[in-house]
């Protein structure tokens, strides 16, 4: 993964969030964003594991 | 001409001097050269000239057996220091002569208290002049690394303090591996400080490859701590590139050689300790930063996580929020459109009632209801008077019935 991916991945998310909030989103598009956002919550979802066990592994 | 035989002059002399030094006198002298030949010490004793160093009167000197014996017993473990080349010494001793082997000092006792007053009249003129050349400091500005691992050691390989330090540092108890390089160099005596200077040269020549230089001794006495009271030894250690740290061995004195380090430490065991301590302190903070490290690492995870959790449930929430809503307005324009269609649907019936109710008007069955008759010629319905002549047979149409009957008369 890239260095930032995380970061990256979680902005997405936000302007996502900020899309739905701001009502922008059409209804058409809106499956689609919220398919793309349930990846990008396991993208984060996984890098935050991976690094949890890192920590563990790293500094035990 | 008198002539005396040699014999007789020498005999002469030996009389001279016996009576003239009837009684044993003090004398004070530097020791020049020693060495001792089963259980008496033959030596040289010289002067030198203050004004240019030269020496200016010498004598041999011997300790017999007898008062060796009396004088090893007095003066202990000093001894060998008290009798070492360079010492400056108060002897106390009988002049002879002797026919065959001239003149010689016979030492009965040494005063040590000269000694020690001259030592450290000598330690005070070389700090005075280290302090001088402004190098004092010196080698207490150096940076000692926090983690030593490598140390150049200037020891006897036979020294028992040597021997303490090797093993306290090998086996230290937090497994440090560091590494320990010998610089041979005798620790006592006159070739102290060739030596050691020497090994300060090799090591100084190499210097980046060691932390820092230990110069450990096994104990001794004050004596033979004069070594260390030496100038060469003192600039040579406060002006090394390296930390130098000492443990010469010594609880109370301070030697030249300690006053110039980077460290003075009083045994090889306080070195050894202090270089352990040093990486164990660096450790420790090590484990410390870690821990915060750990800490912190953990709480941004944690941050990270519950912001996740947070989008995640907005995520989840705000498209079912979003779709409500355009349902809701579905169900609006529904409404709309439903109250619009049966809006225009009333308008329309109305509108063609209103028009039912026009045609009703319009239809003859309706006009000829209300009293008026239509005209027929034949099957023809008559509306214009031009159609009609004079014997024309019509019918009068009614709404209930109709009848004949005969034109007679036109007027237009």
């Amino acid at each position: 993964m890239a260095e930032n991916t995380y970061q990256k991945a979680y902005s997405e998310l936000q302007s996502i969030v900020a899309k739905m909030q701001n009502e922008e989103i059409g209804l058409d598009e809106l499956g689609k964003e919220v398919k793309r956002a349930a990846e990008l919550i396991k993208m984060c979802k996984v890098k935050l594991r991976d690094v949890e066990k890192e920590i563990e592994v790293s500094l035990a | 001409m008198t002539s005396y035989s040699l014999f007789e002059l020498n005999e002469y002399i030996k009389q001279v001097m016996a009576l003239n030094f009837t009684e044993p006198i003090w004398v004070n002298c530097e020791i020049s050269q020693v060495k001792e030949v089963r259980g008496q010490v033959y030596m040289e004793v010289v002067q030198h000239s203050e004004s240019d160093n030269l020496i200016k009167a010498q004598s041999a000197a011997v300790i017999w057996y007898k008062s060796f014996l009396f004088i090893k017993k007095k003066l202990g473990d000093l001894l060998p220091a008290i009798l070492t080349e360079g010492t400056k010494v108060m002897l106390k001793v009988t002049v002879e002569f002797h026919e065959r082997y001239g003149l010689k000092l016979n030492i009965e006792d040494i005063d040590i208290s000269y000694t020690i007053g001259q030592m450290e009249m000598a330690r005070q003129k070389i700090i005075e002049k280290l302090k001088q050349a402004g190098v004092m400091e010196k080698n207490s500005f150096t940076t000692l690394p926090a983690v030593i691992q490598r140390v150049a050691v200037i020891s006897s390989a036979t020294a028992a303090g040597f021997a303490d330090f090797k093993a306290q540092i090998a086996n230290n108890e937090y497994g440090y591996d560091i590494q320990l390089d010998l610089f041979p160099a005798a620790m006592q005596g006159t070739n102290t400080e060739r030596e050691v200077c020497a090994a300060l040269e090799t090591i100084e020549l190499k210097h980046t490859e060691y932390d820092c230089v230990a110069i450990i001794r096994g104990g001794g006495s004050k004596l033979d701590l004069a070594s260390f009271d030496n100038y060469n030894i003192g600039h040579k250690v406060a002006t090394f590139p390296i930390p130098v740290i000492t443990g010469i061995g010594h609880e109370i004195d301070s030697t030249v050689a300690d006053m110039v380090s980077f460290s003075a430490l009083k045994t090889p065991t306080a070195v050894a300790t202090f270089i352990i301590d040093r990486n164990m302190q660096f450790e420790s903070e090590i484990l410390q930063v870690m821990q915060v490290i750990n800490q912190l690492a953990k709480q941004k995870v944690e941050y990270n996580k519950l912001a996740l959790e947070q989008i995640t449930q907005m995520v989840a929430l705000k498209p079912k929020e979003i779709t409500r809503s355009h349902q809701l307005q579905l169900d609006q324009t529904k409404e709309l459109l439903k109250q619009a269609a049966k809006y225009s649907l009333k308008e329309l019936t109305e509108q063609i009632s209103y028009t039912e109710k026009i045609i009703k008007m319009a239809d003859p069955q309706n006009v000829l209801k209300r009293g008026f008759v239509m005209l027929q010629k034949g099957k023809k319905t008559i509306s214009n008077i031009k159609e009609l002549e004079i014997d024309d047979s019509i019918i009068l149409k009614y709404y209930e019935g109709s009848a004949e009957a005969k034109i007679t008369k036109i007027s237009k």
